[in-house]
Protein backbone atom coordinates (compact mmCIF):
# COMPACT_ATOMS: atom_id res chain seq x y z
CA UNK A 1 0.00 0.00 0.00
CA UNK A 2 1.16 3.87 -0.72
CA UNK A 3 0.20 5.69 2.18
CA UNK A 4 0.82 9.60 2.03
CA UNK A 5 -0.72 12.37 4.73
CA UNK A 6 0.36 15.79 4.31
CA UNK A 7 -0.47 18.44 6.93
CA UNK A 8 -3.03 16.89 8.50
CA UNK A 9 -4.96 18.55 11.65
CA UNK A 10 -8.01 17.25 13.47
CA UNK A 11 -9.52 19.04 16.45
CA UNK A 12 -12.68 17.82 18.65
CA UNK A 13 -14.31 21.40 19.86
CA UNK A 14 -10.89 23.59 20.36
CA UNK A 15 -8.78 20.71 21.41
CA UNK A 16 -6.27 19.78 18.61
CA UNK A 17 -5.81 16.24 18.84
CA UNK A 18 -3.63 15.59 15.55
CA UNK A 19 -0.58 18.29 15.02
CA UNK A 20 0.52 18.70 11.27
CA UNK A 21 1.33 15.18 10.92
CA UNK A 22 3.12 14.30 7.30
CA UNK A 23 4.06 10.90 6.07
CA UNK A 24 4.79 9.09 2.95
CA UNK A 25 5.40 5.38 2.84
CA UNK A 26 5.33 3.07 -0.20
CA UNK A 27 5.36 -0.53 0.11
CA UNK A 28 4.08 -1.26 3.17
CA UNK A 29 1.90 -4.43 3.78
CA UNK A 30 0.58 -4.28 7.75
CA UNK A 31 1.09 -0.69 9.45
CA UNK A 32 0.85 -0.43 13.17
CA UNK A 33 -0.34 2.90 14.87
CA UNK A 34 1.17 2.54 18.38
CA UNK A 35 1.29 5.11 21.41
CA UNK A 36 -0.51 6.05 24.85
CA UNK A 37 -4.09 6.02 25.32
CA UNK A 38 -5.18 9.70 24.20
CA UNK A 39 -2.19 10.24 21.98
CA UNK A 40 -4.74 10.52 19.02
CA UNK A 41 -4.06 7.06 17.14
CA UNK A 42 -7.98 5.91 17.03
CA UNK A 43 -8.84 9.70 15.21
CA UNK A 44 -6.07 8.87 12.93
CA UNK A 45 -7.29 5.26 11.84
CA UNK A 46 -11.18 7.00 11.56
CA UNK A 47 -9.72 9.53 9.49
CA UNK A 48 -7.69 6.70 7.80
CA UNK A 49 -11.38 5.38 7.11
CA UNK A 50 -13.27 8.52 5.92
CA UNK A 51 -15.72 7.63 9.15
CA UNK A 52 -14.25 11.52 10.07
CA UNK A 53 -13.25 14.31 8.20
CA UNK A 54 -9.96 16.04 8.86
CA UNK A 55 -10.00 19.99 9.79
CA UNK A 56 -7.09 20.00 7.50
CA UNK A 57 -4.58 18.55 5.35
CA UNK A 58 -4.92 15.37 3.12
CA UNK A 59 -4.87 11.84 3.24
CA UNK A 60 -4.37 9.59 0.01
CA UNK A 61 -4.19 6.01 -0.09
CA UNK A 62 -3.08 4.19 -2.57
CA UNK A 63 -2.77 7.63 -5.03
CA UNK A 64 -6.40 8.01 -3.97
CA UNK A 65 -7.30 11.14 -1.85
CA UNK A 66 -9.81 10.83 0.70
CA UNK A 67 -12.70 13.43 -0.19
CA UNK A 68 -16.23 13.62 -0.15
CA UNK A 69 -16.28 12.85 -3.96
CA UNK A 70 -13.98 9.73 -3.89
CA UNK A 71 -15.12 8.75 -0.07
CA UNK A 72 -18.07 6.01 -1.08
CA UNK A 73 -15.43 4.60 -4.19
CA UNK A 74 -12.71 4.35 -1.54
CA UNK A 75 -14.82 2.73 1.15
CA UNK A 76 -16.01 0.08 -1.11
CA UNK A 77 -12.15 -1.14 -0.98
CA UNK A 78 -11.56 -1.40 2.80
CA UNK A 79 -12.83 -3.20 6.10
CA UNK A 80 -13.01 -1.70 9.26
CA UNK A 81 -12.78 -3.62 12.69
CA UNK A 82 -14.28 -1.66 16.11
CA UNK A 83 -12.61 -2.35 19.55
CA UNK A 84 -16.57 -3.15 20.45
CA UNK A 85 -17.68 -5.94 17.68
CA UNK A 86 -20.71 -3.27 16.14
CA UNK A 87 -22.66 -6.25 14.67
CA UNK A 88 -25.81 -5.84 14.11
CA UNK A 89 -27.34 -7.19 17.17
CA UNK A 90 -30.89 -8.61 15.98
CA UNK A 91 -28.96 -10.85 13.14
CA UNK A 92 -27.15 -14.19 13.67
CA UNK A 93 -23.41 -13.57 12.70
CA UNK A 94 -24.01 -15.46 9.60
CA UNK A 95 -26.89 -12.78 8.80
CA UNK A 96 -24.55 -10.26 9.66
CA UNK A 97 -22.17 -10.57 6.96
CA UNK A 98 -25.07 -11.93 4.41
CA UNK A 99 -27.09 -8.88 4.82
CA UNK A 100 -24.22 -6.62 4.01
CA UNK A 101 -23.50 -8.88 0.66
CA UNK A 102 -26.91 -8.80 -0.49
CA UNK A 103 -28.57 -5.21 -0.26
CA UNK A 104 -25.02 -3.17 0.07
CA UNK A 105 -22.60 -4.95 -2.71
CA UNK A 106 -25.77 -7.03 -4.88
CA UNK A 107 -24.45 -9.97 -4.49
CA UNK A 108 -26.68 -13.23 -5.28
CA UNK A 109 -28.08 -14.52 -1.76
CA UNK A 110 -26.33 -18.20 -3.16
CA UNK A 111 -22.84 -16.35 -3.14
CA UNK A 112 -23.53 -14.34 -0.18
CA UNK A 113 -24.26 -17.28 1.75
CA UNK A 114 -20.96 -19.51 0.36
CA UNK A 115 -18.73 -16.49 0.98
CA UNK A 116 -20.21 -16.06 4.60
CA UNK A 117 -19.85 -20.16 5.35
CA UNK A 118 -16.15 -19.53 3.82
CA UNK A 119 -15.28 -16.65 6.39
CA UNK A 120 -16.83 -18.16 9.14
CA UNK A 121 -14.76 -21.45 8.46
CA UNK A 122 -11.93 -19.69 8.05
CA UNK A 123 -12.20 -17.99 11.67
CA UNK A 124 -13.99 -20.97 13.23
CA UNK A 125 -16.78 -20.00 13.66
CA UNK A 126 -19.29 -22.47 12.10
CA UNK A 127 -20.72 -23.94 15.02
CA UNK A 128 -21.71 -20.12 15.79
CA UNK A 129 -22.45 -18.79 12.48
CA UNK A 130 -26.68 -18.93 13.33
CA UNK A 131 -26.14 -17.85 16.78
CA UNK A 132 -27.19 -14.20 18.17
CA UNK A 133 -24.55 -11.94 18.78
CA UNK A 134 -25.48 -11.85 22.40
CA UNK A 135 -24.69 -15.56 22.85
CA UNK A 136 -21.42 -15.94 21.34
CA UNK A 137 -17.98 -14.76 23.50
CA UNK A 138 -16.03 -11.74 22.93
CA UNK A 139 -13.54 -13.25 21.12
CA UNK A 140 -15.97 -14.88 18.63
CA UNK A 141 -17.91 -11.48 18.20
CA UNK A 142 -14.58 -9.91 17.31
CA UNK A 143 -13.90 -12.64 15.08
CA UNK A 144 -16.90 -12.39 13.42
CA UNK A 145 -16.94 -8.56 12.98
CA UNK A 146 -13.85 -9.61 11.50
CA UNK A 147 -15.03 -11.81 8.98
CA UNK A 148 -17.77 -9.24 8.11
CA UNK A 149 -14.79 -6.51 7.30
CA UNK A 150 -13.51 -8.96 4.83
CA UNK A 151 -16.58 -10.34 3.30
CA UNK A 152 -16.10 -7.78 0.85
CA UNK A 153 -12.98 -8.59 -0.12
CA UNK A 154 -11.35 -5.09 0.60
CA UNK A 155 -7.82 -4.27 -0.31
CA UNK A 156 -7.45 -2.68 3.18
CA UNK A 157 -8.78 -3.76 6.47
CA UNK A 158 -8.13 -1.22 9.24
CA UNK A 159 -8.29 -2.56 12.96
CA UNK A 160 -8.89 0.04 15.89
CA UNK A 161 -7.66 -1.88 19.58
CA UNK A 162 -9.67 -5.18 18.29
CA UNK A 163 -8.52 -6.69 21.32
CA UNK A 164 -9.00 -3.90 23.73
CA UNK A 165 -12.24 -5.36 25.60
CA UNK A 166 -10.88 -9.03 25.64
CA UNK A 167 -9.30 -11.12 28.17
CA UNK A 168 -5.60 -12.47 27.42
CA UNK A 169 -7.02 -15.54 26.29
CA UNK A 170 -9.42 -14.19 23.91
CA UNK A 171 -6.78 -11.78 23.01
CA UNK A 172 -4.52 -14.72 21.82
CA UNK A 173 -7.72 -16.44 19.89
CA UNK A 174 -7.81 -13.30 18.13
CA UNK A 175 -4.48 -12.17 17.13
CA UNK A 176 -4.21 -15.51 15.99
CA UNK A 177 -7.04 -15.52 13.46
CA UNK A 178 -5.68 -12.19 12.45
CA UNK A 179 -1.87 -13.43 11.97
CA UNK A 180 -3.70 -16.29 9.18
CA UNK A 181 -4.37 -13.61 7.19
CA UNK A 182 -1.25 -12.28 6.81
CA UNK A 183 -0.75 -14.14 3.34
CA UNK A 184 -4.00 -13.19 2.08
CA UNK A 185 -2.26 -10.15 0.16
CA UNK A 186 -4.56 -7.97 1.80
CA UNK A 187 -2.72 -5.13 3.51
CA UNK A 188 -3.30 -3.62 7.14
CA UNK A 189 -3.37 -0.85 9.46
CA UNK A 190 -4.08 -1.31 13.00
CA UNK A 191 -3.99 0.51 16.60
CA UNK A 192 -3.35 -2.03 18.89
CA UNK A 193 -1.87 -1.61 22.60
CA UNK A 194 -0.10 -5.63 22.15
CA UNK A 195 3.39 -4.67 21.04
CA UNK A 196 4.67 -8.43 21.38
CA UNK A 197 2.31 -8.45 18.49
CA UNK A 198 3.66 -5.83 16.62
CA UNK A 199 6.97 -6.78 16.46
CA UNK A 200 5.50 -10.28 15.16
CA UNK A 201 2.99 -9.14 12.90
CA UNK A 202 3.49 -5.59 11.47
CA UNK A 203 6.40 -4.39 9.08
CA UNK A 204 6.22 -0.72 9.93
CA UNK A 205 5.18 1.22 12.70
CA UNK A 206 4.22 4.57 13.35
CA UNK A 207 4.49 6.25 16.56
CA UNK A 208 2.30 8.85 18.37
CA UNK A 209 2.56 11.04 21.41
CA UNK A 210 0.22 13.72 21.64
CA UNK A 211 -0.94 13.95 18.37
CA UNK A 212 2.39 14.30 16.83
CA UNK A 213 4.16 11.69 15.03
CA UNK A 214 7.58 11.07 17.01
CA UNK A 215 8.88 8.08 15.25
CA UNK A 216 7.94 5.93 12.00
CA UNK A 217 9.88 3.29 11.11
CA UNK A 218 10.35 -0.54 9.99
CA UNK A 219 9.33 -2.79 12.11
CA UNK A 220 13.32 -3.74 13.59
CA UNK A 221 13.82 -0.13 14.72
CA UNK A 222 11.16 -0.27 17.33
CA UNK A 223 13.56 -2.58 19.63
CA UNK A 224 16.38 0.43 19.67
CA UNK A 225 13.93 3.90 20.10
CA UNK A 226 16.02 7.06 19.21
CA UNK A 227 13.70 9.37 20.59
CA UNK A 228 13.36 9.66 24.51
CA UNK A 229 9.44 9.51 24.11
CA UNK A 230 9.41 5.94 22.20
CA UNK A 231 11.73 4.51 24.85
CA UNK A 232 9.81 5.96 27.90
CA UNK A 233 6.87 4.18 26.09
CA UNK A 234 8.41 1.07 25.33
CA UNK A 235 9.50 0.72 28.75
CA UNK A 236 6.13 1.28 30.52
CA UNK A 237 4.63 -1.54 27.99
CA UNK A 238 7.14 -4.14 28.86
CA UNK A 239 8.13 -5.29 31.88
CA UNK B 1 -29.80 -13.44 40.52
CA UNK B 2 -32.00 -14.70 37.73
CA UNK B 3 -33.40 -17.93 39.43
CA UNK B 4 -34.52 -15.97 42.39
CA UNK B 5 -37.08 -13.87 40.39
CA UNK B 6 -38.24 -16.86 38.34
CA UNK B 7 -41.54 -18.18 39.85
CA UNK B 8 -43.46 -21.06 38.59
CA UNK B 9 -46.15 -20.95 36.54
CA UNK B 10 -49.12 -22.14 39.31
CA UNK B 11 -47.89 -19.98 42.23
CA UNK B 12 -47.59 -17.31 39.61
CA UNK B 13 -51.38 -18.20 38.61
CA UNK B 14 -52.61 -18.02 42.06
CA UNK B 15 -50.96 -14.51 43.00
CA UNK B 16 -52.60 -13.03 40.03
CA UNK B 17 -56.34 -15.07 41.35
CA UNK B 18 -55.48 -13.75 45.07
CA UNK B 19 -55.15 -10.01 43.39
CA UNK B 20 -58.20 -10.43 41.27
CA UNK B 21 -59.96 -11.29 44.37
CA UNK B 22 -58.78 -8.60 46.03
CA UNK B 23 -60.45 -6.11 43.57
CA UNK B 24 -63.57 -8.30 43.40
CA UNK B 25 -64.06 -7.91 47.05
CA UNK B 26 -63.88 -4.27 46.83
CA UNK B 27 -66.52 -3.96 44.50
CA UNK B 28 -68.68 -6.04 46.63
CA UNK B 29 -67.60 -3.52 49.39
CA UNK B 30 -68.82 -0.76 47.82
CA UNK B 31 -71.63 -2.15 46.48
CA UNK B 32 -72.89 -3.66 49.83
CA UNK B 33 -72.19 0.06 51.46
CA UNK B 34 -74.22 2.16 48.50
CA UNK B 35 -78.15 1.74 48.63
CA UNK B 36 -78.69 0.30 45.32
CA UNK B 37 -82.62 0.42 45.16
CA UNK B 38 -83.07 2.31 42.11
CA UNK B 39 -80.23 0.57 40.41
CA UNK B 40 -80.84 -0.91 37.24
CA UNK B 41 -78.53 -1.27 34.58
CA UNK B 42 -80.70 -3.66 32.26
CA UNK B 43 -82.63 -0.07 31.30
CA UNK B 44 -78.96 0.76 29.36
CA UNK B 45 -78.43 -2.77 28.14
CA UNK B 46 -82.16 -2.54 26.29
CA UNK B 47 -80.33 0.10 24.20
CA UNK B 48 -77.65 -2.27 23.25
CA UNK B 49 -77.87 -1.60 19.17
CA UNK B 50 -76.73 1.94 19.96
CA UNK B 51 -74.29 0.74 22.69
CA UNK B 52 -72.99 -2.45 19.71
CA UNK B 53 -72.88 0.91 17.68
CA UNK B 54 -71.30 3.40 19.86
CA UNK B 55 -68.96 0.95 20.22
CA UNK B 56 -67.72 0.02 16.57
CA UNK B 57 -67.72 3.80 15.99
CA UNK B 58 -65.31 4.17 19.11
CA UNK B 59 -63.04 1.46 17.48
CA UNK B 60 -63.24 2.70 14.04
CA UNK B 61 -62.28 6.67 14.89
CA UNK B 62 -59.12 5.26 17.25
CA UNK B 63 -58.12 3.42 14.77
CA UNK B 64 -58.04 6.21 12.60
CA UNK B 65 -56.60 8.51 14.66
CA UNK B 66 -53.88 5.97 15.54
CA UNK B 67 -52.59 5.13 12.29
CA UNK B 68 -53.04 9.22 10.88
CA UNK B 69 -51.35 9.48 14.69
CA UNK B 70 -48.42 7.19 13.36
CA UNK B 71 -48.34 8.77 10.29
CA UNK B 72 -47.77 12.18 11.88
CA UNK B 73 -45.26 11.28 14.26
CA UNK B 74 -43.16 9.75 11.90
CA UNK B 75 -43.11 13.45 10.13
CA UNK B 76 -43.09 15.44 12.89
CA UNK B 77 -39.43 13.34 14.11
CA UNK B 78 -38.16 12.97 10.40
CA UNK B 79 -38.49 17.36 10.52
CA UNK B 80 -37.30 17.76 14.07
CA UNK B 81 -34.18 15.55 12.64
CA UNK B 82 -33.75 17.62 9.77
CA UNK B 83 -30.87 19.57 9.03
CA UNK B 84 -33.20 22.64 7.39
CA UNK B 85 -34.05 24.34 10.36
CA UNK B 86 -37.11 26.14 8.89
CA UNK B 87 -38.87 22.52 9.29
CA UNK B 88 -37.54 21.90 12.26
CA UNK B 89 -38.85 24.62 14.21
CA UNK B 90 -42.11 24.33 12.23
CA UNK B 91 -42.33 20.99 13.93
CA UNK B 92 -40.67 22.05 16.83
CA UNK B 93 -43.44 24.42 17.81
CA UNK B 94 -46.06 22.04 16.89
CA UNK B 95 -44.93 19.33 19.37
CA UNK B 96 -44.71 21.88 22.16
CA UNK B 97 -48.43 23.60 21.36
CA UNK B 98 -50.32 20.20 21.16
CA UNK B 99 -48.16 18.89 24.27
CA UNK B 100 -49.50 22.07 26.15
CA UNK B 101 -53.17 21.56 25.07
CA UNK B 102 -55.92 19.83 26.51
CA UNK B 103 -57.46 17.20 24.90
CA UNK B 104 -61.15 19.37 25.03
CA UNK B 105 -59.49 22.41 24.37
CA UNK B 106 -58.28 21.03 20.78
CA UNK B 107 -60.98 18.96 19.66
CA UNK B 108 -63.34 22.13 20.30
CA UNK B 109 -60.98 24.98 18.26
CA UNK B 110 -60.67 21.82 15.54
CA UNK B 111 -64.52 21.32 14.98
CA UNK B 112 -65.79 25.36 15.38
CA UNK B 113 -62.78 27.11 14.33
CA UNK B 114 -60.52 24.69 11.81
CA UNK B 115 -63.56 23.30 10.44
CA UNK B 116 -65.06 26.62 9.43
CA UNK B 117 -62.14 27.95 8.49
CA UNK B 118 -61.01 24.86 5.83
CA UNK B 119 -64.83 24.47 5.46
CA UNK B 120 -64.84 20.79 6.81
CA UNK B 121 -68.29 19.69 8.23
CA UNK B 122 -67.87 16.49 9.06
CA UNK B 123 -67.27 16.52 12.69
CA UNK B 124 -66.46 12.99 12.58
CA UNK B 125 -63.86 13.72 10.20
CA UNK B 126 -62.77 16.85 12.39
CA UNK B 127 -63.00 14.69 15.57
CA UNK B 128 -60.32 12.18 14.05
CA UNK B 129 -58.46 15.15 12.76
CA UNK B 130 -58.17 16.55 16.40
CA UNK B 131 -57.16 13.41 17.88
CA UNK B 132 -54.55 12.95 15.36
CA UNK B 133 -53.11 16.21 16.49
CA UNK B 134 -53.33 15.19 19.64
CA UNK B 135 -51.69 11.63 19.62
CA UNK B 136 -48.98 12.67 16.92
CA UNK B 137 -46.54 14.54 19.23
CA UNK B 138 -46.70 11.65 21.67
CA UNK B 139 -46.08 9.47 18.59
CA UNK B 140 -42.99 11.46 17.66
CA UNK B 141 -41.68 11.38 21.33
CA UNK B 142 -41.89 7.48 21.23
CA UNK B 143 -40.09 7.36 17.89
CA UNK B 144 -37.39 9.33 19.42
CA UNK B 145 -36.67 7.80 22.17
CA UNK B 146 -36.72 4.04 20.65
CA UNK B 147 -34.97 5.00 17.74
CA UNK B 148 -32.41 7.14 19.86
CA UNK B 149 -31.71 3.69 21.74
CA UNK B 150 -29.15 2.39 18.77
CA UNK B 151 -25.98 2.58 19.23
CA UNK B 152 -24.24 5.41 17.11
CA UNK B 153 -21.78 2.76 15.69
CA UNK B 154 -24.00 0.93 14.11
CA UNK B 155 -24.81 4.26 11.97
CA UNK B 156 -20.86 4.37 11.08
CA UNK B 157 -20.95 0.71 9.91
CA UNK B 158 -24.07 1.53 8.00
CA UNK B 159 -22.44 4.89 6.49
CA UNK B 160 -19.08 2.59 5.58
CA UNK B 161 -21.20 0.08 3.82
CA UNK B 162 -23.47 2.40 1.94
CA UNK B 163 -26.81 1.42 3.15
CA UNK B 164 -29.32 3.37 1.52
CA UNK B 165 -32.44 5.30 4.04
CA UNK B 166 -34.54 2.96 3.28
CA UNK B 167 -32.12 -0.36 3.62
CA UNK B 168 -31.38 1.66 7.47
CA UNK B 169 -34.68 1.40 8.55
CA UNK B 170 -35.97 -1.80 6.43
CA UNK B 171 -33.39 -3.96 7.88
CA UNK B 172 -31.46 -2.85 10.51
CA UNK B 173 -33.63 -0.15 12.94
CA UNK B 174 -36.95 -1.28 12.44
CA UNK B 175 -36.01 -5.01 13.29
CA UNK B 176 -34.62 -3.47 16.28
CA UNK B 177 -37.12 -1.10 17.53
CA UNK B 178 -40.28 -3.08 16.94
CA UNK B 179 -39.94 -4.82 20.00
CA UNK B 180 -39.08 -1.40 22.32
CA UNK B 181 -41.85 0.50 20.19
CA UNK B 182 -44.67 -1.87 21.38
CA UNK B 183 -45.65 -1.10 24.96
CA UNK B 184 -45.47 2.98 24.17
CA UNK B 185 -47.40 2.47 20.99
CA UNK B 186 -50.13 0.91 22.92
CA UNK B 187 -50.39 3.36 25.24
CA UNK B 188 -51.02 5.65 23.08
CA UNK B 189 -53.70 3.61 21.41
CA UNK B 190 -55.75 3.37 24.51
CA UNK B 191 -54.85 7.25 25.33
CA UNK B 192 -56.69 7.95 22.04
CA UNK B 193 -59.42 5.05 22.69
CA UNK B 194 -59.99 6.75 25.92
CA UNK B 195 -59.55 10.45 24.45
CA UNK B 196 -62.11 9.53 22.39
CA UNK B 197 -64.84 9.90 24.77
CA UNK B 198 -64.63 13.48 24.37
CA UNK B 199 -65.83 13.72 20.98
CA UNK B 200 -69.33 13.19 22.25
CA UNK B 201 -68.71 16.97 23.27
CA UNK B 202 -68.97 17.54 19.28
CA UNK B 203 -71.79 14.90 18.24
CA UNK B 204 -69.61 12.61 16.97
CA UNK B 205 -71.76 9.13 17.61
CA UNK B 206 -69.22 7.03 19.66
CA UNK B 207 -69.90 5.51 22.80
CA UNK B 208 -70.01 8.31 24.93
CA UNK B 209 -72.39 9.98 22.79
CA UNK B 210 -74.61 7.44 22.63
CA UNK B 211 -74.19 6.47 26.69
CA UNK B 212 -75.06 10.40 27.00
CA UNK B 213 -78.68 9.70 24.64
CA UNK B 214 -79.30 7.26 27.11
CA UNK B 215 -78.95 8.15 30.11
CA UNK B 216 -81.24 11.76 29.50
CA UNK B 217 -83.81 8.94 28.04
CA UNK B 218 -83.70 6.82 30.77
CA UNK B 219 -82.39 8.72 34.09
CA UNK B 220 -79.92 5.61 34.70
CA UNK B 221 -77.11 8.27 34.94
CA UNK B 222 -74.63 6.19 37.45
CA UNK B 223 -75.87 2.62 35.76
CA UNK B 224 -74.97 4.38 32.19
CA UNK B 225 -71.10 5.37 33.41
CA UNK B 226 -70.86 1.72 34.69
CA UNK B 227 -71.84 0.71 30.93
CA UNK B 228 -69.46 2.84 29.65
CA UNK B 229 -66.53 1.61 31.80
CA UNK B 230 -66.92 -1.84 30.64
CA UNK B 231 -67.17 -1.14 27.15
CA UNK B 232 -63.40 1.22 27.48
CA UNK B 233 -62.33 -1.96 29.41
CA UNK B 234 -63.24 -4.30 26.75
CA UNK B 235 -61.63 -2.14 24.15
CA UNK B 236 -58.18 -1.90 26.19
CA UNK B 237 -57.80 -4.80 28.16
CA UNK B 238 -57.76 -7.01 24.56
CA UNK B 239 -54.93 -4.54 23.41
CA UNK B 240 -52.92 -5.09 26.74
CA UNK B 241 -52.59 -9.04 25.71
CA UNK B 242 -51.94 -8.24 22.46
CA UNK B 243 -49.04 -6.36 23.65
CA UNK B 244 -47.59 -8.81 25.69
CA UNK B 245 -47.86 -11.39 23.23
CA UNK B 246 -46.08 -8.93 20.64
CA UNK B 247 -42.85 -8.36 23.35
CA UNK B 248 -42.69 -12.40 23.71
CA UNK B 249 -42.83 -13.23 19.78
CA UNK B 250 -39.85 -10.24 19.18
CA UNK B 251 -37.84 -11.06 22.22
CA UNK B 252 -34.78 -10.98 21.37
Amino acid sequence: MILQINDLNMYYNRLQVLKNLNIELNNCNSIAIIGASGCGKSTLLRLLAGIEYPASGSISINRLEINQSTLRQYQQHIGFVFQDHNLFPHLSLKENITLILEKCRHETPEFADQRANDLLESLQLTEQADKLPRHVSGGQLQRASIARALSTDPDILLLDEPTASLDPILTHEVLKSIETLKNSGKDFIFVTHEIAFVQHFADYYIFLDQGEIIEHNPIGALINPTTPELTNFMQRVSY
Amino acid sequence: MQNNTQRSYPQEMFSFLLACLFFICLIIYVIIRVPTENFNIARVFHYNNLLWLGIINTIIISLYSLIFGLILGFILYITRESRIYFLKSLANIFIELMMGTPLVVLIVITTFFLGKAFSINNNYSLGVIALTCYIGPYMANMLKSVIDSIDKQQYIIMNLYGFTPYQRYRYIILPQVIRLLMPPLMNNFSYTIKGSSLLSLTAVPEIYYYIKNIQSDTFAYTEGYLVLWGAYLLLTLPLTILTKYIEKRYAL
